[in-house]
């Protein structure tokens, strides 16, 4: 038997000059705990969520986002993901999948942020259409994308969620779409 | 020395030249910046276009028209002028009314042979008679052999630029916006059009065509040029995004726009996608040409490219000047001329039944105005003004069909639906005050009608913040219409003229082509090429109708236009083309595999390894050692739920109800019309929780077709479809020594008796919880298909190569991958099944199972045994001669002749048989053991191969799996 | 790019979406004629006028839904029907918890947003 610890890898494997402190930021968070959930109509599991379609909100350190009609995903720290799952009733016709390492997941903050998804993606990303919360799916650079609007510190943020085996590649569309605004890996 | 001597030596010289300062120039002197111009060194200023810039410098050829190689000069002086396409560089076809001049760049003339003084192709004028419209489809079409010639040949008469291959690529941007409002020009109406919406709340997008804001005020007297100035202003103020040098190219279905930018700081070009609320179309006027004799003889120029000329770019357009003018900007043109030194030899006023007859002069000069009245009078710059064209494109896209206004001769909108407003001189005449007053008004509207379309937007769209309120009510459009300023109606003098400059095609050639029977508006574009040129009719649309017009004896209204359709404005390649999105798909190994040596291959949308050098070696060693191949673009699916056998009964034409826990099954999906569509191995890994693989192009089609059935058919069934591809890196490990190297890295038990050919277990692997193992055999050998967490799977992956060094581990491609299932007669879906081929083909018979209720396309499936006899059967193949390998998709012929009974669907030489073999397609006759089949090559040689009696190559009873 | 009324997201651009055609029923495949089933695979009407057709919303909520569509101005209309259900027909239904061209129809938890 190998005694080797496991490592754990992100999808993007190349590595970039950082700067945390930049006006526009991407970070690669596809380390993150990513469970979804699939509950049908009256189970148990839906109240307990309770978070409609398209919408999202903290509960404690886990992210509640109302994916799809009858699919959520929980993201967070693995511990606390866990404890929300525990406390969830999965009577009736409720599955549970760790998406953990089925999806790259990247943050795109700053002002300028906006602008650049601009860039690679036709929604419309004005406040009035993708407010703070707003969980929507749509084509970012060719690749389809589960989009979180998060906002840290009042300064927007995004959630951009795709297949792992897409995530090197964009990665690069959204640095390559953030250099017009000097976008830093962070 | 006579009259004409005089004459010819004094208009053959420079006579354009920069004039002192202007007030409202906007050049910039303390910036002089030089180019090149026809091999000489040349100088204009900052601010400067290319073609003002040559102009300034006294040159008054710029090109040579396209077929009859006349020289030309400027006409309009703008973006559409039809004569002042250069080389810029290593880019041809350059507007050079438009684009500004650049330092050290190096232009010249386009179309010239061998030089723009000298052009042996203007011979083509003196045989013009037979230039006549259809020459050359006419001319050389007989005999058909000598098309190659006559292509080298025309080739030679091709106009425009060179094209340099070797231009290095240029970055290209795109971006989406969703304005409230977008307003295609930003003459006086579009500005206030666009202020006045931005300050009723709407976020407003000003496209403009030219470089400076402002339309006709821009080239107007100086009191034009202030107020052009403080509009500008007044929309800064009010926020408007402001684009110049941009182009609305389209408008599509629910105000979806192009707009092509160009000149972007950080881009060649960069494409906008826009979906706007409310399109505002104050797209202007284009001036017309008038159509005469000599009407292209250099020194022609439309009033606007004069005004244009002096107040913008204080270039002297001439020395001596006869003036025609039917309105306003033919006056404006005298008084700027006046100002500008110009001589004023004659104003002919058509408004009070003045008219020219022709010019007359050099090729490269003008000399001589004939009046109406007969009289001759010496100028070197004739300028008319004789009306306007409607720019209606965006109009037309949005589908509206202007009419023609005889009173005010042009054409006018008739009617757009709700969320496309036009203002500005496109719709009516007035003062600049009634213009803005018009185009305020309409900013008005449009705000108000995209804040209707927003609350109704955000009211609908799940994600969307709250709305608060009832939808507003759509406002109505009650604007005071502009009024229409009568105007005499000019088209052509009392003699022939040129209607379409860029593709010289004159009022003659229209009326030949209407006595041809060429006389639908449609038929004689098309047959002419009249409008398919450079300037897409923004000039020559309405003279050509008028010529049709006259040549039948009809009105304009009767005859109708032609239909502008998208781009208003030619856009580049480059600008559609990017920024190109190509993702690219790659496994938690695929470092490892470029560190190795892999050789690529793009299936799908992913990047895998081919080989790693010698896939034949790696067969090999796969048969006798032990090898592994990266699977992870395998589709998976995870399913969960109580009706998961029905579903599984549904999509595949076997049975699965009775599958234990902890086994897989091999399956077969076919469509409604019974075509194989996809196949896999399903394993149930719980009682309600099964994992399904399915091939790695379908995984994408197989999930959503699973949902469709779920959603559409069977909404009652307690099932749930998440793919999982690549939430696990899935990795084969094949061959003899498979057990023993996994068993160094799990203490799940691999031994017979535990784990079963077709089973699954899940366990640890190499430290790494949550695998999903199962024993199944493409390649033939004893194999184990490892799912890993992707994020381990470079770590399982490296611990097995690690282990198994004494084992002989190696990796293996697509390649032997492919072999080996030859060898083992495997089918793969889409290689050796085609868009026709229903499942009984395939041979497998006991995996279809008709007294099942009810699967996806078995009625098909029934008809398809009961038609047996119509439908191919697939063989297993090896080749008489072991060295030939047949290409796949050779075909199978009856000896003796070319009657094609069948082809051959994969083929390869097995390096373990020694042997050339293959799949194949044949009649249903042929199928026995030992049939010979005849099979041509590509080089029409024949050979020949036997039908062999199993699928499998290589140990037909599976013994090597099993052990 | 025409925006289609996505009764779950709302209006999503065109290439969000799949269509899949005018929505058909399918027939019983235990006694359908080879007629029948020739219709159902192949043969659609095509006139100028409201037509009821099947969409996908791929990029979206990934639901297959129906609207109606006027063939000959794209304009779109979406049915209201009892139990969200278009009968039997192969492509057609509303999907799982939700109606109609309003948000939060799904709401049926209580929940808030």
């Amino acid at each position: 038997m190998s005694d080797t610890t496991p490592q754990f890898r992100s999808p993007v494997v190349a590595t970039y000059p950082t700067d945390p402190a930049a006006e526009l930021t991407l970070r690669d968070e596809s380390a993150m705990t990513k469970v979804v959930i699939r509950a049908a109509s009256g189970t148990p599991a839906r109240a307990s969520l309770a978070q409609v379609f398209a919408g999202s909100r903290t509960s404690g350190d886990v992210l509640i986002a109302g994916t799809r009609p009858d699919e959520w995903m929980l993201l967070g720290p693995a511990s606390a993901v866990q404890e929300r799952l525990d406390d969830m009733p999965t009577d009736g016709h409720v599955s549970i999948v760790d998406w953990t390492h089925s999806r790259a997941q990247f943050r795109l903050s700053g002002a300028s942020a906006t602008s650049a998804l601009e860039k690679v993606c036709g929604l419309d990303w004005s406040d009035h259409l993708m407010p703070n919360g707003a969980v929507t799916s749509g084509s970012v650079a060719m690749v389809t994308c589960d989009l979180i609007r998060n906002d840290v510190d009042a300064t927007p943020s995004y959630l951009v969620m795709c297949d792992r085996s897409f995530g090197q590649y964009l990665f690069e569309s959204l640095i390559d779409a953030g250099s017009e605004f000097d976008l830093s890996v962070a | 020395m006579s009259p004409l001597d005089k004459i010819v030596r004094r208009n053959d010289a420079p006579s354009m030249s920069r004039l002192p300062r202007r007030a409202g120039e906007v050049i910039d002197r303390s910036r002089p910046i030089a180019f090149t111009w026809n091999g000489k060194p040349t100088t204009g200023f900052d601010g400067d276009t290319i073609a003002s810039a040559i102009a300034a410098s006294g040159h008054r050829i710029l090109s040579r028209s396209m077929k009859y190689h006349r020289p030309r000069g400027l006409l309009t002086a703008d973006y559409w002028d039809p004569n002042a396409f250069v080389q810029v560089d290593d880019e041809p076809n350059v507007r050079s009314g438009h684009r500004l001049l650049t330092p050290d760049i190096t232009v010249g003339p386009q179309n010239v042979w061998p030089s723009l003084d000298v052009d042996i192709k203007a011979a083509n004028q003196l045989v013009g008679r037979f230039l006549a419209p259809g020459f050359y489809y006419k001319t050389f079409i007989h005999p058909q052999r000598l098309w190659p010639a006559y292509e080298k040949v025309l080739a030679q008469f091709a106009p425009g630029g060179t094209v340099d291959l070797e231009t290095p690529l240029a970055y290209f941007d795109k971006r989406y916006v969703h304005p409230d409002v977008v307003v295609a020009g930003g003459g006086p109406a579009g500005l206030a059009a666009a202020t006045a919406a931005a300050n009723a709340g709407a976020s407003v997008l000003l496209v403009e065509h030219e470089h400076h804001l402002g339309g006709h005020l821009r080239y107007g007297s100086t009191d034009d040029q202030a107020l052009a100035n403080g509009l500008e202003v007044a929309a800064r103020a009010a926020g408007v995004e402001i684009l110049v040098d941009s182009t609305v190219t389209g408008r599509y279905e629910d105000n979806w726009l192009g707009i092509v930018q160009r000149s972007h700081p950080i881009a060649e070009e960069r494409l906008i996608k826009a979906r706007a609320k409310t399109l505002v179309v104050a797209a202007g006027l284009i001036e017309r040409p008038y159509v005469f004799a000599g009407n292209d003889r250099p020194g022609v120029m439309l009033s606007g490219a004069v005004r244009r000329l002096v107040n913008m770019y204080a270039v002297k357009p001439g020395e001596r000047a006869v003036v025609f003018t039917a309105n306003d900007s033919g006056d404006h043109a005298v008084a700027t001329l006046e100002e500008a030194g110009v001589e004023i030899a004659e104003v002919v006023d058509a408004r009070t039944g003045g008219n020219i007859v022709s010019t007359d002069g050099t090729q490269r000069a003008t000399h001589e105005v004939e009046l109406g009245d007969g009289r001759r009078v010496e100028a070197d710059l004739l300028v008319t003004a004789v009306g306007w064209t409607a720019p209606t494109s965006l109009l037309n896209m949005s589908g509206d069909h202007p009419v023609y206004d005889p009173a005010s001769a042009r054409f006018f909108p008739s009617g757009t639906p709700d969320n496309v407003l036009s203002t500005g001189g496109i719709v009516g005449d007035g003062t600049t005050d009634q213009l803005i007053e018009h185009g305020r008004v309409t900013g008005e509207l449009a705000a108000g009608r995209s804040a209707a379309v927003r609350h109704r937007l955000q009211a609908t769209t799940a994600r969307a913040a709250a709305v608060d309120g009832p939808e507003p009510a759509m406002p109505a459009d009650d604007r005071t219409p502009l009024d229409r300023h009568p105007h005499p109606e000019l088209f052509r003098s009392t003699t022939h003229g040129i209607v379409d400059y860029s593709e010289d095609v004159g009022s003659k050639d229209l009326v030949s082509a209407a006595t041809e029977g060429y006389d639908s508006v449609e038929l004689l574009k098309r047959y002419t090429t009249a409008t398919m040129g450079p300037a897409q009719g923004k000039l020559e649309t309405v003279n050509t109708v008028a010529v049709l017009a006259e040549a039948r004896g009809e009105t304009i209204a009767e005859v109708g236009t032609t239909i502008w359709r998208p781009p208003y404005a030619p856009l580049t390649l480059g600008a559609l083309a990017g920024r190109i999105f190509e993702p690219e798909r790659v496994s938690s190994i695929h470092s490892w595999h470029v560190a190795n040596g892999a050789k690529p291959i793009l299936a799908g949308q992913w990047i895998r390894p081919e080989h790693y050098g010698d896939p034949e070696a790696e067969v090999r060693n796969v048969r006798t050692n032990v090898g592994l191949i990266d699977v992870t673009p395998l589709g998976k699916l995870d399913l969960q739920g109580a009706d998961v056998p029905k579903l599984l009964n549904l999509l595949y034409t076997n049975k699965w109800s009775k599958l234990a826990v902890g086994s897989v099954r091999y399956g077969m999906m076919c469509a409604e019309d019974g075509v194989v569509l996809d196949d896999g191995v399903t394993g149930r890994l719980e009682e309600n929780r099964w994992l399904m693989t399915t091939t790695s192009s379908g995984a994408g089609t197989i999930w959503e077709w699973a949902e469709n059935w779920l959603q559409t058919e069977h909404p009652d069934w307690e099932v749930h479809v998440t793919p999982v591809t690549t939430a696990y890196t899935s990795i084969n490990i094949a061959g003899p020594n498979a057990r023993t190297l996994l068993a160094r890295l799990t203490d799940v038990p691999l031994d017979g008796d535990d784990f079963a050919y077709m089973q699954v277990r899940a366990g640890t692997v190499a430290a790494v919880d949550n695998c999903v193992m199962w024993r199944i055999g493409f390649t033939g050998e004893l194999s184990f298909e490892v799912h890993v967490p992707a994020g381990y799977g470079l770590h399982v992956w490296e611990a097995l190569m690690a282990e198994g060094t004494d084992l002989g581990v190696a990796p293996f491609g697509l390649e032997a991958q492919r072999i080996m299932r030859l060898e083992k007669g495997h089918f793969i879906v889409g290689q050796d099944t085609d868009g026709l081929t229903k499942a009984p083909t395939t041979g497998l018979h006991a995996l279809i199972k008709m007294d099942k209720d009810d699967f996806v396309g078995k009625p098909e499936l029934r008809w398809a045994v009961e038609d047996a006899d119509a439908n191919p059967v697939l063989v297993s193949v090896q080749m008489t001669d072991p060295t030939v390998v047949p290409p796949e998709a050779s075909q199978i012929v009856r000896p003796g002749t070319n009657e094609i009974l069948g082809r051959i669907t994969s083929s390869r030489y097995s390096p373990t048989l020694e042997k050339s073999i293959g799949l194949a397609h044949v009649p249903p006759h042929m199928t026995a053991a030992g049939t010979e089949l005849t099979i041509v090559l590509t080089n029409g040689d024949r050979t020949t191969a036997r039908v062999m009696e199993h699928h499998a190559h290589y140990d037909p009873e599976g013994a090597r799996l099993r052990v | 790019m025409l925006l289609v009324p996505c009764p779950n997201c709302g209006p999503r651009n065109q290439s969000d979406l799949r269509l899949l055609g005018a929505s058909v029923s399918r027939p019983d495949p235990n006694t359908a004629t080879r007629a029948e089933w020739g219709d159902y695979l192949y043969l659609r009407d095509n006139p100028a006028d409201w037509i009821t057709e099947s969409w996908y919303c791929r990029s979206g909520c990934r639901r297959y839904f129906s609207l109606e569509r006027h063939q000959a101005t794209n304009e779109f209309r979406v049915p209201v029907l009892p139990g969200n259900k278009l009968g039997a027909s192969t492509y057609t239904t509303i999907s799982v918890g939700s109606s109609g061209n309003q948000r939060g129809a799904n709401d049926e938890d209580g929940a808030s947003k």
